[in-house]
């Protein structure tokens, strides 16, 4: 440096003909030069440790995708596997049809409620609703509906797909995949990544979120007085009745003219303005929509075009509905997807279809589905377990019995005996005597 | 690392030729301060507590603690060496040390977690490492009192632990997610010697 000057500044007294700078200057000069090129290097050293870095440790689950050529060449029955995360259930006959979510559905035997078999397992990718008629079975398959023969439960034959009528099931954590492949599985992925510390952490990550749980968005379909109609369950969005098939999503209803069971047709689709839409309970040529924010009748008399008859509003929270000739019965269960405070049952009268009222409220610890069979009452509480209640006065509903179960979400009561889905396994509760009910059966579930 | 502590005593030598050792040079020492914290995830504070002792060749070792609220509560209790460039009651000095930087998150910080949807979950947090590095200038006086005024480079790393929900394709599942963070900053810090 020094001698850089020297020479630059040799070069100008020459120039000039005389001395520019003594030599107490330049070496001054290159002192403060030196000093700042000192504290240049400095900072840059310094500024490349100023880093906020986190290296985060974490899990989660990345989609499979298939083509739907792949997906339906899987739909197919199996030997029978085990319950793993059982989703909504349905009856016909003697058999309970119990959806693995997402993978298909259980097929049990339970004309001895005391030794229930499980008989067989239909693959059905990316199944979460059903309803049986007849001998043939529908359900979702991603976007698309299938139909399958289960005369044989061993060995089912699909029949049709009706494609894309679904679509909503396209999306799933903002995973959507194109027209020709669908999110078949997960697999789980453990992974390090760094990242500036604050970026993407927390709960602003877009893959950490409180999920929704599948089986409470479930479908139980009505005690339709069709022969040849299964009952569903009363969180079901798929439901029967007579010859149509009404399935809703979050705002719209569709149907399906199953008149020909093995071939059934898609027929319209009905906007549902208020949105929110969980669970679908026909009764009696009506159709009972419970939503995060009430209860809707529509009147079915016009099959393939059901008219808004009514509502019935409340606090937002899930909802599932069930309901008889004059009374609608609503539990309101908030916690987990679920948002607002309450857990509750209301007893709605309905005899005014258009102008439905509250009659009574009953406070539960933590209510999920619902069923009702003749005057009887049956309500899954959550982690108090199945409640028994004489609904012959609604306005005064008397407890007889309680089942104690864990976390119990579903309830079909049938002929005398109260299918219920709990935490650990399916029960089969025999309600002939309802003060004396018990556990005749049992199949349980493998979380492993 | 190193590099940078032998460039930064070479700048102290630069800047402090030619000094004279005239002063009484205390072999205990003591000082309390204040330090401004600057990095990328914003400006934070520090308050600190030296104790040293002196050492031949114009080193002295330092014991701290330290109460720093850049980005986590925590406390840094390291081991320090200073060399000063001389023993006049101003002079200029390097400094590095290092040691366990002790997690003390607030209530607030210990329910931070990610459950989901903005929920918080309880976070578990273990400690880690701190050391720091620069330049300083004593503007003592005889007494070997006087305010020291630093500037360095600071590094602290710690972890936290928490629960959180994973959409697994058909439910959400429980899993545990560690951040393990590094966090390097500029500090600049006045001190006062007792």
């Amino acid at each position: 440096m020094r001698i850089g000057l020297s020479v630059v500044l040799s070069l100008a007294m020459q120039q000039f003909g005389q001395p520019l700078c003594p030599d107490n200057i330049i070496n001054r000069i290159s002192m403060q030069i030196s000093r700042f090129l000192l504290s240049i290097v400095a900072a840059m050293v310094l500024s490349s440790c100023l880093k906020d870095e986190v290296r985060q440790q974490y899990t989660f689950f990345r989609p499979v995708y298939k083509t739907r050529a792949e997906v339906r060449s899987e739909a197919k029955s199996t030997l029978p596997v085990a319950i793993a995360m059982p989703g909504k259930l349905f009856i016909k006959g003697s058999y309970v049809f119990l959806n693995e979510v997402d993978k298909g559905i259980h097929i049990i035997d339970f004309s001895q409620p005391s030794s229930p078999k499980n008989l067989a397992f239909l693959k059905i990718p990316g199944c979460v609703d059903m309803a049986v008629r007849g001998h043939f079975l529908y359900a979702d398959c991603y976007t698309d509906l299938v139909t399958i023969d289960i005369s044989d439960p061993r060995q089912v034959t699909v029949k049709k797909f009706i494609e894309g009528v679904f679509p909503h099931r396209r999306y799933s954590n903002g995973f959507v995949a194109d027209t020709n492949l669908v999110i078949t599985e997960w697999s789980r992925v453990d992974t390090v990544v760094r990242m500036k510390a604050g970026d993407g952490m927390s709960w602003n990550n877009p893959r950490v979120f409180m999920a929704g749980d599948l089986r409470s968005q479930g479908a139980m379909s009505s005690a339709s007085p069709g022969v040849a109609n299964g009952v569903g369950g009363s969180m079901a969005r798929f439901g029967l009745l007579d010859d149509r098939l009404y399935t809703v999503s979050w705002s719209d209803l569709k149907v399906f003219n199953t008149s020909d069971p093995s071939n059934p047709a898609y027929v319209s689709t009905i906007g549902l303005a208020q949105g929110d839409i969980e669970t679908i309970f026909p009764y009696r040529n009506r159709l009972f929509l419970g939503s995060q924010t009430g209860m809707f009748i529509y009147d079915a008399i016009n099959k393939d075009n059901p008219r808004r008859m009514g509502q019935f509003t409340h606090a937002r929270a899930c909802d599932p509905v069930v309901a008889d000739d004059t009374y609608a019965y609503v539990t309101l269960r908030s916690g987990n997807r679920c948002v607002g405070n309450l857990n509750q049952l209301d007893v709605i009268d309905i005899s005014q279809l258009t102008s439905p009222k509250l009659v009574k409220t009953y406070s539960l610890k933590g209510p999920e589905g619902l069923s009702k069979d003749g005057s009887l009452l049956f309500i899954c509480d959550g982690s108090d377990g199945l409640k028994i209640y004489d609904a012959a006065k609604p306005e005064n509903l008397v407890l007889l019995k309680t089942i104690a179960l864990s976390d119990t979400y579903d309830v079909i009561a049938w002929n005398r005996i109260a299918l219920t889905v709990a935490k650990d396994g399916i029960y089969f509760i025999d309600y002939s005597n309802p003060t004396q009910a018990f556990v005749a059966g049992k199949v349980v579930i493998s979380k492993s | 690392m190193p590099k940078l502590f032998l460039l930064l005593i070479a700048v102290c030598d630069f800047w402090g030729a030619g000094a004279q050792s005239t002063s009484r040079w205390e072999k205990l020492q003591g000082s309390v301060g204040l330090s401004l914290l600057n990095g990328q995830s914003g400006v934070s504070g520090r308050l600190g507590l030296e104790a040293g002792y002196e050492l031949p060749s114009r080193f002295s070792a330092h014991l701290g603690v330290a109460l720093d609220y850049y980005y986590l509560r925590t406390v840094p209790v390291f081991f320090e060496i200073q060399r000063a460039v001389s023993r006049q009651p101003q002079h200029f000095f390097a400094y590095a040390g290092g040691g366990m930087n002790l997690a003390w998150p607030t209530q607030e910080e210990r329910n931070m977690g990610g459950g989901g949807w903005g929920i918080a979950t309880p976070v578990a947090h273990r400690s880690g490492l701190f050391t720091q590095i620069g330049v300083g200038r004593t503007m003592g006086k005889q007494s070997g009192r006087g305010f020291v005024l630093r500037l360095g480079h600071s590094f602290k790393s710690f972890s936290e632990t928490y629960a959180e929900r994973i959409w697994n394709g058909s439910n959400s599942d429980e899993a545990s997610r560690k951040n393990l963070y590094q966090l390097g900053m500029l500090e600049c810090s006045l001190r006062y010697m007792l």
